[in-house]
């Protein structure tokens, strides 16, 4: 269950990832209109996202052929990864539900850049629907972290 | 107050999150501040006054070469144009404009006349408007701004598609506005 838990997470990331390197001037504009962030901090985070979506979903995808056997450096690094993937996850669906209730429309800058690769695949703007999509993209990363031991090796 | 206690598990999870998303910053600063079109990459200006993402592969940041005959087998490097010209062939209808922005942004204001092909969605969009669009007309290409490169992605698809006549107005939708030129909105026909 974990394994295919990672891989689906790692998969989401990956092609998130992938669209903030890709494109990232157009990554940092979809950033930016979310309006959250002080326009000086829009580069900044428009540069840091898809490193850690990147290093995050590298970790989950090889935790889906390695996984953690018992405490250790590797098991932390992907308990570590599963927390920054959730975390991410509520960030996004909190940004998003936060724009659309002060009315911005905008370009979700989640996926769309797969359009140019996949002809079937279809650019969407940010919507509620979008905020049901991660909401589903949260089960398996909620059942990752419910999984981590969080009452310590002993139990309590 | 009670102050909350932490296992030390959970501590050191909260680190090992804290130490992977640090090193994958620091992976994408460093990616960012090293890739052309990274959002720290430097900005050269051009004549027009805005700016042009400093790639050294765009037709801006190159002399202007006379076309030799051995160059006739290769397709036309879209022309980079500027406002003033992008405003003259609009005025006159003398070129037909494509938007390679997102659909929401094209309805939110765009070149009168122009029509959406956004990047992301190319072949469908092409495919609807195809008819419009004669390979040997006067074709301009913008996004954004300067530092979009929607546009060059569209261009790449039309060059690849046989059109010869491109133009490429690279400071573009931003440029526009800022000159408060007439915009049209909505989604088009």
């Amino acid at each position: 269950m974990s394994a295919v838990c990672r891989l689906i997470l790692a998969s989401i990331y990956m092609l998130a990832a992938a669209g903030g390197l890709e494109h990232p001037r157009t990554f940092m504009r979809s950033v930016g209109d979310y309006h959250l962030l002080p326009q000086g901090l829009v580069p900044l985070a428009a540069a840091t996202l898809p490193g850690v979506e990147a290093l995050a979903a590298f970790i989950l995808l090889l935790a889906v052929f390695r996984a953690p056997r018992g405490p250790g450096r590797w098991n932390l690094a992907v308990e570590g990864s599963e927390l920054i993937a959730t975390g991410l996850l509520v960030v996004y669906t909190l940004g998003i539900a936060s724009a659309l209730l002060r009315g911005f429309q905008m370009d979700c800058g989640c996926f769309d850049f797969l359009g140019e690769h996949l002809p079937f695949f279809k650019p969407t703007n940010a919507t509620w629907w979008t905020v049901v999509r991660d909401l589903v993209m949260l089960i398996p990363a909620s059942i990752l972290v419910r999984r981590q031991r969080w009452l310590g090796e002993d139990g309590r | 107050m009670r102050s909350i206690k932490l296992s030390p598990v959970v501590e050191a999870r909260i680190w090992a999150a804290i130490i992977v998303g640090g090193a994958g910053a620091a992976a994408g600063e460093i990616y960012n501040a090293l890739t052309p079109r990274g959002v720290f990459s430097p900005v050269v200006v051009v004549a027009s006054g805005r700016g042009v993402s400093a790639d050294a592969g765009t037709p801006a940041a190159k002399p202007r070469q006379k076309p030799t005959a051995s160059a006739k087998a290769v397709p036309a490097k879209p022309r980079v144009i500027e406002l003033a010209e992008a405003q003259s062939l609009a005025d006159k209808h003398a070129a037909r404009f494509v938007d390679a922005r997102s659909a929401l942004r094209f309805a939110a204001g765009h070149i009168p006349g122009a029509v959406s092909i956004p990047s992301t969605d190319f072949d469908a969009a092409f495919a609807r408007l195809k008819a419009r669009l004669p390979a040997n007309a006067a074709t301009v290409v913008y996004c954004e701004a300067a530092d979009c490169d929607e546009s060059d992605i569209v261009l790449d698809q039309l060059v690849k598609r046989g059109y010869t006549k491109l133009m490429h107005f690279k400071a573009g939708m931003q440029a526009w506005e800022d000159r408060g030129l007439p915009q049209e909105q909505g989604a088009g026909r």
